[in-house]
């Protein structure tokens, strides 16, 4: 079920989903746009509003087509790059209202711009249940108008 | 993200719009069918009597899980133990990619459970036609885990059996699910 859906008519810091109802198993959230930083930025994404670095662990695969590279490593950080400057996402949040886990996150995301075809899986390290989540740049730059930012329930 | 426009110049004669970047998939023919969510360890999981479920094209399995001690985790189907499976993966471990194919036939292999309080791996397995009997069926699998055990993979299984899928069975190499772990059953419809 769509809970919402955001669409950007101008340039925006930030995307905040907030009180996010409860009573789904997982969400699932389709990123796509843009920013307008340089191509060393990327998107992330924090849950809320928990800015601890090491509450993000994450390993990630990815592969660059056009130069047949590919790598994969280990982050713990503010969580979540889903591209820059053009990508396309889908981030699954894993049983997100449960409070006897952390939550686990599941993520597919592109960046024909730069070529990057990536896989994550990433790890809330906090129990609580997922009320909020914001989208921002990690070096500040905006977030393209146009982008948009869709946010479903799956029901468990 | 929706198609804007197709010519016929290419031999496309019927085509369907769809206004998502999920075309095809309307998330309104996407149901929930069954949810098994553990209070207490459990060795195995066990979906049965998907007949029932025949008009449907196809059906995912989501899922959460951790177990005692890390393991290996397997899927099979209409309780078939012979080695009627082939399973290939690829994946990152936080160091290096690597693909493989897992070596027993007896069953598809879906990753790991890792054995972390509070940690759990999850997995969205599609099972593709599960229903048609012209083919074998084949699944694709998204997993990962990130703490204590950290690899993120995509994996195919096939079941080399035209049969349609009746039951679905996902244990582990040895020991429990532990409470928490969660196994949802989807339907996914086509068409009009």
């Amino acid at each position: 079920m769509l809970l919402n859906q955001i669409e950007l008519s101008s340039s925006a810091s930030s995307v905040t989903f907030s009180n996010i109802p409860q009573g789904y198993g997982d969400l699932v959230l389709i990123v796509s746009g843009g920013t307008s930083g340089a191509s060393t930025t990327s998107v992330e994404i924090q849950f809320n509003g928990d800015t601890s670095t090491s509450n993000y662990p994450m390993v990630c695969m990815q592969g660059g087509g056009d130069v047949g590279t590919y790598a994969s490593f280990t982050v713990s950080r503010t969580f979540m790059a889903v591209g820059s400057t053009s990508y396309t996402g889908i981030v699954h949040v894993m049983d997100y209202s449960a409070t006897d886990k952390h939550k686990t996150i599941l993520l597919r995301d592109n960046s024909p711009v730069q070529s990057d075809v990536r896989a994550t899986a990433g790890r809330w390290s906090n129990t609580a249940a997922v009320t909020s989540i914001q989208l921002y740049d990690n070096s500040g730059e905006t977030l393209d108008s146009g982008n948009v930012f869709s946010l479903y329930g799956v029901y468990a | 993200m929706g198609i804007k426009s197709l010519s016929n110049s290419s031999g496309i004669v019927n085509f369907q719009k769809h206004q998502s970047m999920l075309a095809g998939i309307e998330l309104n023919k996407f149901h929930h069918l069954e949810t098994v969510r553990l209070g207490s360890s459990v060795a195995s999981v066990e979906f049965t009597n998907l007949g029932q479920y025949s008009d449907y094209q196809h059906l995912q399995i989501r899922m959460v899980s951790n177990a005692s001690t890390l393991q290996n985790q397997f899927l099979q189907i209409n309780g078939d133990t012979g080695t009627n499976y082939k399973s290939h993966f690829l994946y990152g471990d936080g160091s290096s990619v690597g693909s493989g194919v897992y070596s027993d036939n007896s069953k598809i292999y879906i990753g790991n459970s890792p054995n972390a309080t509070s940690q759990f791996a999850g997995l969205i397995i599609d099972i593709l036609d599960p229903f048609e009997t012209t083919k074998n069926t084949t699944l694709r699998i998204l997993y990962g885990s990130s703490g204590s055990y950290s690899v993120v993979q995509f994996m195919s299984g096939v079941w080399l059996n035209s049969a349609a899928v009746t039951s679905i069975l996902i244990d582990q190499a040895s020991g429990n699910y532990l409470a928490g772990s969660r196994f949802s059953l989807y339907g996914l419809k086509v068409g009009a």
